[in-house]
């Protein structure tokens, strides 16, 4: 059986490793979600220039 | 504590005073971490298990880590190549839009004021004709110079108007950056504007003709824009009768 020093000790990296893993699923979402709005900016952009051309 | 533990294995977490010795085996145990859980017993009866595990989460999570490092920079540095070809690419559609548009909006204005000159062409054919009938011979004369003023008028508008949007297609070849694209891109028109036009040949010397398209076929003009830092391009093709009685607007090159 784990002494409760060491029953400690893995519930804290446990804890790290979930952090590190939300953190990290956070950060490519927003990463994800900025790249995304970029790429529809340059499509919106593109097709308000070719649409005020044509007219 | 000698023989303790790598650092894998050691309970980093655990005061100094709380630290149970380790058995030997259990250095090893956490060396290979990532391999079997060693569980066999100490002389002493106490078993390694939870040493291998704190090893196994320790030595699990920085590979795993550095792998997620890995990802994330090549997932961002992947997708800001892609997003910056897609920028170059609607960067070149517009530039090729604006080409092929001047160029037909330009071959819409000369088809009219190509109206005009062929109507002057006509009447003065008609008036030299009634020059001939007797009676009629020194009217004719006066409507025929009056007449050759105004097509020669038409036909130097033409010119001009021809001249002037030459100029500006010819700078509109370097496609301009755009907040997103800032890379070199340009544009080549085939043919351009200044050779692609000659003037119809008439009866008479001095009567001037209409101006029409040099090349044959449906084919008026082809643009073409090509950024250099990524192989991406736009081609636009211009159709329409060559005598620009008829314009057929501009579609895809690339599309059959």
């Amino acid at each position: 059986m784990p002494t409760r020093h060491e029953k400690g000790g893995i519930l804290l990296e446990l804890f790290i490793a979930t952090f590190i893993l939300v953190t990290f699923t956070a950060g490519a979402a927003r990463i994800h979600a900025a790249f995304r709005s970029r790429f529809e900016r340059i499509v919106q952009e593109r097709n308000e220039a070719i649409r005020a051309i044509r007219r | 504590m000698d023989k303790l533990p790598s650092k894998l294995c050691s309970a980093w977490y655990l005061p100094s005073s709380s630290r149970s010795p380790r058995p030997s085996s259990c250095g090893k145990a956490s060396a290979n971490a990532a391999g079997s859980i060693n569980n066999s017993r100490h002389p002493t009866g106490r078993s390694c298990e939870t040493c291998a595990e704190n090893g196994f989460l320790l030595a699990l999570l920085l590979p795993i880590l550095v792998l997620l490092g890995f990802f994330l920079l090549g997932t961002i540095g992947f997708t800001e190549r892609a997003q910056a070809r897609a920028a170059l690419q609607a960067r070149l559609d517009v530039c090729a839009v604006k080409l092929a548009a001047a160029r037909e909006r330009f071959y819409f204005r000369l088809a009219k004021a190509n109206e005009g000159v062929e109507a002057t062409k006509v009447a003065i054919y008609a008036a030299r004709a009634a020059m001939l009938i007797p009676g009629a011979g020194e009217a004719a004369a006066a409507g025929q110079q009056e007449l050759l003023a105004l097509n020669a008028t038409l036909a130097a508008a033409e010119d001009g108007l021809w001249m002037e949007a030459a100029t500006a297609e010819l700078s509109r070849l370097r496609c301009a950056p755009s907040g997103y694209s800032r890379e070199s891109a340009a544009c080549l028109v085939s043919p351009l504007l200044s050779g692609a036009l000659q003037r119809q040949k008439t009866l008479f010397p001095d009567v001037r003709g209409t101006l029409v398209h040099l090349a044959p076929g449906n084919s008026l003009a082809r643009v073409h824009c090509t950024g250099l830092a990524h192989a991406v391009a736009t081609g636009l093709e211009v159709r329409g009768d060559p005598a620009l009685r008829q314009l057929q607007g501009y579609t895809d090159a690339y599309t059959p």
